[in-house]
């Protein structure tokens, strides 16, 4: 048989993919689509679902979505992704044909730009030794700036007694310029997803459908925190309260296990059971009280912090409504004690008008070093070993070497010093002062909710 | 007649469901149908009050099962929740049998199931018959409570150091609810079928009213539910309203001899569904009894 014609190929490709496309390869690879949506569906997951097949009627598609929904999905707020991804996967072959069609061109067309971008960038007419991170950051550059590294490239090349062995530093320069144009741009929500093809067309192109916008758009924990406006700050409040009662729960059951370790109370135990000969009958016992830590947080309001103080207000608020132990501190200058504004019974936009009113700290700039020297020096007695102390703020200060001495010394008194830093992680390198910081405590980068959440659910606290 | 659950269709958890007054759509019977025959414990999440417990006790009912509670709380051990010695029982044995028996005899006597003191999960696990065990409110519990849990649910039994392993007669029907307070762990969720509750659609509630409480009208009924849609869809409530509440307010208005919902009438009894002074504020502020009223007499 002469399977090299294209018609037969074309038959054989056919068939396997139609051999392929069985229930159960179905299921394994829509988990998969899950999965690289950021869903954490193990193994024994699938197979229960694949089980689940044989008791229900699979060709009510409403019933198999639910059989897929109640042993893939095992939290609320990934089922519209989940909905979106079963409509777009389980779809009418003509649509899904549409999609991956798209997809390819969309793969094509990027390639294209990828390969025209690797012919602009050259040195002296050979083409530079950059990765295709960095080119695709070019292709996302607006055009003027892309004149502006191409008239670099050109300009160098033609130099007076530049030759090759130049093309190192300047290969090097632009790749500096490049990965710090990214890591500007990555400064935004930050996909969760995992993008990078499969290969199999049909799962990239769900997931590309997806992440385009079809299902994950609109949901407030990815979004960045200066970005969030202010008719949403209501519904951020409460998110924010919900994380923050997480935590004092974590907080209040760590000191549970103490708590619970109940021992006979020797004492009382011998008086009780006098009645019985002092056979003990009756046992008495003590347990120790529950000790709750005690929370100390400090929030940067300086200038270069007020487009996060909406998030930081929200944030100490929050944690107040739900934590009983709670001294709450804001500085930029200098350090201001904010605890007796934040009464529990008063609503958020009072609580902000007085802390407004009342401090004059808001959108100064940041010494860190006086901060922590007035709270060593005013508010020592609040450090004891059961105390966490929260940090909010960007690290960049003043006198950071100081301030990091500060933090050390405070450190050695308290249980932990937990730093939410709303400055993403990828640019920590360059704030010098994040390195110093990090001795004494454990920073988190923390600019979006689904930052905090994840912070929270890391067991900080255990 | 019970369910029996060896011969379990869809089609009869539906109408052992619909007799029993449970109103639940396919997005919930096929969960509780599928949780049934994969022979997986079902856990519920949704908010206070969408009748999460409510299915467990359905469920005894149906398969007329005897319905085994562990209400979970901070501090819930494993003592409380699977077994202790009778100590005092141990003791006054000791001292009835002190100079009469071989001791070592005595000690083998102390450590049988006579005097094992069964809590919940042991009772589920020794049961002659399928029964249902509901594990109520398990965010509650703390992390290595839940960790033990899960052990327990993925065998179905568990070792006594004194007795030996004790492995459960029949496969209870096991219903974890949590009302989302804390997220649970991997560990147990995979171990679990998933069942998020809604609240209902406005012509779910309607028919829920239709069979708990008959006596309301129609026209009520429905100007009840669609109330009751729109205050919940309210932002940013502590509380939003739950089936019992809307089922008492319709009791409520039942005795008062309401037929239409007026905005006088939903000012004196908005304490029977909005349990709390902030979100009592907040409805008014955001839609007043008057609009209200409006909305849920206006359509339909």
């Amino acid at each position: 048989m002469d399977v090299t014609s294209p018609e037969k190929v074309l038959v054989e490709v056919n068939r396997a993919r139609d051999g392929e496309r069985s229930l159960e390869a179905a299921v394994v690879r829509f988990a998969g689509v899950l999965r690289r949506l950021g869903m954490r569906i193990s193994t024994s997951e699938v197979m229960e679902a694949l089980a689940g097949t044989a008791h229900i009627d699979n060709l009510d598609r409403d019933q198999f979505e639910l059989l897929l929904c109640a042993t893939l999905v095992k939290k609320a707020e990934d089922m519209p992704l989940f909905e979106a991804a079963f409509r777009l996967f389980f779809s009418p072959p003509e649509h899904r044909r549409f999609m991956e069609g798209r997809y390819r061109r969309a793969r094509e067309e990027r390639e294209r730009m990828i390969s025209l971008a690797r012919e602009e960038l050259r040195f002296q007419g050979e083409s530079l030794d950059i990765d295709e991170r960095e080119l695709e950051t070019y292709i996302a550059l607006t055009p003027s700036e892309q004149d502006r590294l191409k008239e670099f490239l050109e300009r160098s090349s033609s130099g007076i007694k530049v030759d090759a062995s130049f093309r190192p530093i300047i290969e090097n320069i632009v790749k500096g310029h490049l990965s710090r144009r990214r890591r500007e741009m990555m400064h935004g929500p930050k996909p969760y997803h995992d993008l990078r093809p499969t290969g199999d067309e049909v799962l990239d192109a769900v997931v590309d459908a997806l992440v385009d916008g079809a299902g994950t758009g609109g949901s407030l924990l990815y979004r960045d925190l200066m970005d969030i406006s202010g008719d949403e700050l209501k519904r951020t409040l409460v998110l924010v309260e919900r994380l923050t009662r997480q935590l004092a729960g974590r907080i209040s059951r760590r000191y549970k296990r103490s708590a619970r370790r109940k021992s006979v109370d020797i004492r009382r135990t011998v008086r009780a059971n006098i009645q019985f000969g002092g056979v003990p009958i009756k046992l008495k016992y003590r347990r120790r009280s529950v000790q709750k830590p005690r929370i100390i947080l400090i929030c940067d309001v300086s200038g270069s912090m007020s487009k996060y103080a909406g998030f930081v207000l929200q944030f100490v608020y929050g944690l107040t409504s739900v934590a009983d132990r709670i001294e709450s501190f804001i500085f930029s200058e200098d350090l201001e004690r904010i605890t007796p504004h934040l009464w529990r019974r008063r609503s958020f936009e009072e609580t902000v008008k007085r802390l407004l009113e009342a401090s004059g700290q808001w959108g100064q700039g940041t010494d860190l070093r006086r901060a922590l020297s007035r709270f060593r020096k005013e508010h020592q007695h609040l450090l004891t070993p059961n105390t966490f102390m929260i940090i909010v703020s960007d690290a960049k200060t003043l006198g950071a070497k100081e301030a990091a001495s500060h933090l050390g010394a405070i450190r050695r008194r308290v249980r932990e010093i937990l730093w939410l830093n709303p400055v993403p992680r990828a640019e920590w390198d360059e704030l010098p002062a994040v390195e110093q910081f990090c001795r004494s405590c454990r920073m988190f980068e923390c600019f979006t909710l689904a930052h905090l959440e994840h912070v929270l659910r890391e067991r900080v606290w255990a | 007649m019970p369910l029996d659950y060896d011969k379990l269709t869809l089609e009869a958890l539906r109408e052992a469901f619909a007799k029993d007054g449970y109103i639940a759509g396919e997005n919930i019977l096929v969960p509780v149908y599928l949780a049934l025959q994969l022979g997986k414990p079902l856990l519920i999440e949704g908010e206070p009050g969408v009748g999460k417990t409510e299915i467990a006790k359905v469920l005894a009912r149906v398969f007329s099962a005897e319905l085994i509670r562990l209400q979970c709380y901070e501090g819930l051990d494993e003592n409380r929740a699977l077994y202790e010695w009778n100590y005092q029982r141990q003791l006054l044995k000791i001292q009835i049998t002190k100079d009469r028996l071989d001791p070592e005899e005595v000690e083998q006597d102390l450590f049988s199931e006579e005097y094992l003191l069964t809590r919940p999960l042991l009772k589920a696990l020794l049961a002659e018959k399928r029964p249902v065990l509901l594990i109520d409110e398990v965010d509650k519990t703390d992390a290595e409570f839940e960790a033990f849990l899960f052990e327990v649910l993925s065998d179905f039994q568990v070792s006594i150091p004194e007795l030996g392993t004790v492995t459960a007669r029949q496969i209870p029907i096991v219903v974890l609810t949590s009302n989302r307070s804390r997220e649970l762990s991997d560990g147990l969720k995979r171990r679990c079928i998933y069942l998020y509750i809604d609240f209902p659609s406005v012509e779910r509630e309607v028919e829920i009213i239709r069979a708990k409480v008959p006596e309301v009208g129609e026209v009520l009924r429905r100007q009840l539910a669609r109330a009751i849609h729109h205050v919940r869809e309210l932002p940013d409530m502590r509380k939003k309203p739950s089936i019992a509440e809307t089922l008492d307010w319709a009791r409520a208005l039942v005795a008062m001899d309401v037929e239409r919902l007026e905005p006088k009438v939903i000012e004196d009894t908005i304490n029977l569904f909005l349990k709390n002074k902030d979100d009592i504020e907040a409805f008014f502020k955001e839609i007043g009894a008057e609009n209200l009223a409006r909305l849920a007499t206006a359509e339909g």
